[in-house]
């Protein structure tokens, strides 16, 4: 099963996520906490159910229980719950706030786990097979492998800079000081090998306009049509039937 | 030479593309060593600034999205946000066309009209979709705001303007100081380099 799904063309993923993302607009709190529950439990068939609640945990739940204390203290309504003297809790809030987090819930955990079970090279390459310039793919594709290698730099920038007598601990005016001298040498070098870079790919017939043969190839199956004209006909069902209502 | 008007072809060069990841990189760990040197601003988008500067407003707005996008792996909070980096990308790129970055001064001014832009467009996001919370200090003053009488958008609107205001104006500079120490040969790849080229 874990298989099948991970195996799943990464647009069909995508279309999943966005119906149930939308989806959700359409209906109540209820609704969208039981999406949530599908979602934990396609996590869980996949086996990134631990990884999925502690990046949720980390991401998410701090912004939700802050906006159910912001709202829950401070939406105007009219049923009280609870108060201690200027502090009013109202059920109009806490209701709002329910709905806001769900939402939340399911947008944020449906776009989290598109990632974790879909490698971001697959992602590309499926869309690259349906016509995304190269150009774009390699943008996306060395951003991933580019930003680990610089955050290594700039820690190495900044120690350099500190033994050099950058004060990187004291009052804000020396903090901030210490800012420019940080990043200004990795930005700059780093414009540097920009330009070896490019003239890397062209020596290797990047933009030239002759047919490539690609090495990777994603598939996409029959029942990849199926599903996302599944996914997208039930979303359109779906929010025909809430409107009716 | 007669000024030739920028097409977005002239803009999406080889080079602006191949900066496009490093704006994104510089994008993150600027906010990171914000946060490591406990800086009361975010300073996370000085790569969009920075590339939209110097190649132009489409190539800025493609790289905020694309920043934007990338950051949403880790936490999906990003993506509404999206359309922020986009518009503040589109701006800085403008204001480039229209030599607005030459003079600290004006891009003082710049750097305060993109901050007003930011916080106008991410307010209604973080109030309606994130019921005012953006898990940063701006909370904070959000939450101290509406228990003073005023209502959401109200309270989420100032408290973006005090931080963004600040917090872009402060990385307009940023990118100004690092053009200045760019040598011509790096500019002159950039369809907007040629505005930084110094007179020597």
């Amino acid at each position: 099963m874990e298989q099948s799904i991970r195996q799943l063309n990464p647009l069909t993923k995508l279309t999943f996520t966005i119906c149930a993302s939308i989806s959700v607009f359409f209906a109540d709190y209820q609704y969208a906490l039981g999406m949530f529950l599908i979602l934990l439990m396609l996590a869980t068939l996949c086996r990134v159910v631990k990884q999925y609640l502690s990046t949720l945990a980390k991401t998410l739940l701090i912004l939700i229980l802050l906006m159910f204390l912001l709202q829950a203290l401070f939406y105007p309504g009219k049923e009280l719950i609870w108060q201690w003297s200027f502090l009013s809790i109202k059920k109009e809030g806490l209701l709002y706030a329910l709905s806001l987090s769900s939402k939340i819930l399911v947008i944020g955990g449906s776009i989290l786990l598109f990632f974790l079970i879909t490698p971001v090279k697959d992602l590309v390459r499926a869309l690259e097979q349906r016509g995304l310039s190269p150009t774009f793919s390699y943008v996306i594709l060395s951003t991933l492998q580019i930003v680990p290698q610089m955050e290594k730099r700039s820690h190495q920038i900044m120690e350099a800079q500190r033994s050099r007598g950058v004060e990187t601990e004291g009052n804000l005016m020396q903090r901030a000081k210490a800012f420019i001298p940080s990043l200004g040498p990795l930005i700059l070098s780093s414009i540097v090998s920009t330009e070896e870079r490019a003239i890397t790919l062209e020596a290797r017939a990047f933009s030239a306009p002759v047919k490539k043969v690609r090495l990777y190839v994603v598939s996409d199956t029959q029942l990849d049509r199926w599903l996302r004209i599944l996914f997208v006909v039930l979303l359109i069902f779906f929010i025909i039937g809430r409107l009716i209502q | 030479m007669s000024e030739k008007r920028n097409s977005i072809k002239d803009d999406f060069t080889l080079m602006a593309m191949m900066l496009i990841p490093i704006a994104i990189a510089v994008n993150i760990i600027g906010g990171q060593i914000a946060v490591l040197l406990k800086l009361p601003v975010y300073l996370d988008t000085i790569g969009t600034l920075l590339i939209a500067i110097l190649a132009g407003p489409w190539v800025g707005a493609l790289t905020g999205l694309l920043s934007n996008l990338f950051n949403s792996i880790f936490d999906p909070v990003f993506i509404p946000y999206a359309i922020v980096s986009v518009a503040v990308g589109l701006a800085a790129g403008f204001f480039s066309r229209a030599k607005l970055f030459l003079t600290i001064w004006k891009t003082i001014l710049v750097g305060i009209l993109i901050g007003l832009l930011a916080a106008i467009v991410s307010a209604p996001i973080t109030a309606y979709l994130f019921g005012g919370v953006t898990g940063s200090g701006s909370t904070l003053i959000t939450g101290v705001l509406m228990a003073a009488g005023q209502n959401l958008i109200e309270a989420v609107l100032t408290s973006s303007i005090i931080s963004d205001l600040a917090d872009k104006t402060i990385s307009c500079l940023i990118c100004f100081f690092i053009i200045k120490s760019m040598s011509s040969r790096y500019l002159s790849k950039f369809s907007l380099g040629e505005n930084f080229f110094r007179e020597s």
